[in-house]
């Protein structure tokens, strides 16, 4: 492989990694939970500006240009350690305007908001993190100790894969454990949920919260990748490529999301980069969002669970043997809300 | 009252359970039995209506008690206000001798007070067996310390309640269903899921509203028997029906509402011959 290949390729990887962090976070909420968070882009934000901040050091750091509040210089894991504890602080007030005492329709209107606000916050604000301007020349966490560029590369995708290996541990630990039952069922019908003893608005408020921070940890691995963060890295669209990520490789399936990232976010968005340049300047990258909007609805109709479902869950082993099983009906037609 | 298909099997069995209800009723008056919820003087009103109003009633700790009246006599109003679904304006709730008045719904449930819903209210998307599991108000692995732990935190204790509930699923001959996701069972099975989902609870008293909605007649019969089994266990059960023919055979004591307000209590018996309660539903 040429090293342009290679670096082409480590991209991808770091790439891959980031996102399934997030989409997997997001599928714990919307997947697993029902929670309808469209302002899931905020949290991944939120991370990624903390972990710049917390690496830039002080203000008056690289002559002064930027500004921002709570500089540091913290090493490296802690720097996104830090990053996903900040996304999850500020995931709590959120949380509670717009998850634990909404549901359905008024969450997704609420936090598509909530949003739309944020990035004008970050733009107007200029103090916080630096405004329309955005955060640059975020150093690259270890890179001191690596001689050639290519070497590097190589060793940020094993960090960031080492990233995602915690958000699978950490996923798959709630949704695979009986507290993933309790969050199922919250999802298929908050009153019976609750009229069964489970506390629904504490246990979506953690979901939202624990969600949130992963999404710090996957913003702060993207921007120390990418060097700088800035309004224009996460308007609020961003989320429905998450979204269709999910809807696509199958809600409630962490396969499922990873096959989802790897045609959504990384496929479909880097074959389109290929296509030929029609119309105006700028005309196929509109045209990627017209069609990650047609993706999303095609699968919506035709394949509502996606290409790997959620798993229908089974017990094997103990002392009473079910023998007279009926047969399973598998049935996908059956959309997206359930029939409860 | 029109004919109901449970009226032959009540024809032959009527005057049968009337007595038995009688000797249980003298048997009561004896021993004093205690009283496991207390509904004072509660009222709700929506919006300046009144959909409850000053009712109030006792359901005993032993057998089946049932809640009768016309439509928008504000049955389904007071199970919600008495399992914690809407705030009460006014009155008191006590349960097993505790106030339990304005406490949300899952406090309520884990204090022993488990409710079903008049539309079936099952996990759609999860199997018959998950759905019980949910049931269980406190085990280990619902906690996120125990789920990171991982899997040997919470194992054993989750084995132990499946077979809890493969024997329930037995006993209420489900057994061949533990897979099915619940969205794809019938009327009458949606029913005895949520039967038995409420018993993984393993709560002092169920309040069942209308569960015979929308079940046949065979299965209706079923259900009626598994609750007369489960109250002679001594489970206290308090039921909104609307078939009469089901209240006379397995219900202990009836609580008749109108218009918001509890109108009278007692045996079935006693009731046909009260003559307000005659007016208001029974003519």
């Amino acid at each position: 492989m040429s090293s342009l290949m290679q670096f082409y390729v480590t991209e991808l990887l770091v790439l891959f990694s980031v996102n399934i962090i997030a989409v997997w976070a997001l599928d714990l909420q919307f997947g697993v939970t029902g929670i309808n968070n469209f302002g899931f882009i905020i949290f991944q934000s939120v991370g990624a500006y903390a972990g710049a901040v917390f690496t830039l050091g002080s203000q008056s750091a690289n002559g002064g240009f930027q500004h921002f509040i709570g500089g540091a210089h913290l090493p490296y894991p802690w720097s996104v350690v830090a990053a996903g504890i900040v996304a999850g602080i500020v995931a709590i007030p959120i949380g509670h305007m717009g998850i634990s005492r909404l549901r359905g329709d008024y969450q997704a209107i609420v936090m598509l908001v909530l949003a739309v606000m944020a990035v004008n916050i970050a733009n107007a604000a200029v103090n916080i993190v630096n405004g329309p301007a955005g955060l640059s020349l975020v150093p690259q966490p270890l890179v001191q100790f690596f001689h050639s560029s290519l070497e590097y590369a190589w060793v940020y995708v094993a960090l960031s894969l080492v990233w995602a290996l915690l958000a699978f541990y950490v996923v798959r630990g709630v949704t695979a454990a009986p507290l993933g039952r309790r969050l199922r069922a919250i999802r298929e019908s908050e009153s019976a949920a609750s009229a069964l003893g489970i506390n629904v608005a504490q246990m979506k408020m953690r979901v939202f919260v624990i969600g949130a921070m992963l999404a710090g940890v996957s913003g702060a691995v993207y921007v120390q990748y990418l060097g700088s963060w800035g309004p224009t890295s996460w308007a609020y669209t961003e989320t429905f490529v998450f979204f269709t990520a999910i809807v696509v490789g199958g809600t409630g399936n962490m396969l499922g999301a990873a096959l989802g990232v790897a045609l959504v976010p990384i496929a479909f968005q880097e074959l389109t980069r290929f296509f030929p340049n029609v119309g105006y300047p700028g005309m196929s990258a509109s045209l990627q969002w017209v069609l990650i909007g047609i993706l999303m609805l095609v699968f919506m109709w035709f394949r509502p669970r996606g290409l790997i479902p959620e798993r229908r869950r089974t017990f094997r082993g103990g002392k009473v043997l079910a023998l007279r099983k009926a047969p399973v009906i598998e049935s996908t037609s059956a959309g997206m809300s359930s029939d409860g | 009252m029109t004919a109901s298909p449970l009226q032959g099997e009540l024809d032959d069995n009527v005057v049968q359970r009337r007595s038995t209800l009688r000797a249980e009723e003298q048997g009561e008056a004896m021993t004093t039995s205690s009283e496991i919820l207390q509904v004072e003087a509660l009222g709700c009103s929506f919006g300046g209506i009144f959909a409850v109003q000053d009712a109030s009633f006792v359901v005993k700790s032993e057998g089946i008690t049932g809640l009768i009246g016309p439509n928008g006599a504000g049955k389904s109003t007071i199970i919600s206000l008495v399992a914690g679904s809407t705030r009460p304006d006014s009155g008191s709730v006590r349960f097993a001798g505790e106030d339990i008045t304005g406490l949300k719904a899952h406090q309520i449930a884990r204090k022993g007070l488990v409710r079903t819903f008049q539309k079936s209210n099952l996990f759609a998307r999860m199997t018959v067996l998950e759905n019980l599991l949910v049931g269980v108000t406190s085990m280990k692995g619902d906690s996120y310390v125990d789920a990171l732990l991982g899997r040997w935190r919470w194992q054993q204790a989750e084995a132990k309640l499946v077979d809890d509930a493969r024997e329930l699923l037995v006993r209420f001959k489900m057994d061949r269903y533990e897979d099915t996701y619940a969205g794809e069972l019938s009327g009458g099975e949606k029913r005895m899921v949520e039967l038995m989902r409420a018993m993984m609870a393993q709560p002092k008293m169920l309040i069942l509203d209308e569960p015979m909605a929308g079940v046949n007649p065979t299965r209706a019969r079923e259900i009626g028997g598994h609750l007369r089994e489960l109250a002679d266990e001594g489970l206290a059960i308090l039921v909104v029906e609307h078939e009469m023919v089901f209240i006379e055979q397995v219900c202990n004591r009836v609580i008749v509402m109108a218009q918001g307000s509890v109108l009278a209590e007692g045996t079935m018996a006693e009731l046909r011959r009260n003559r307000e309660v005659i007016d208001a539903y029974l003519s």
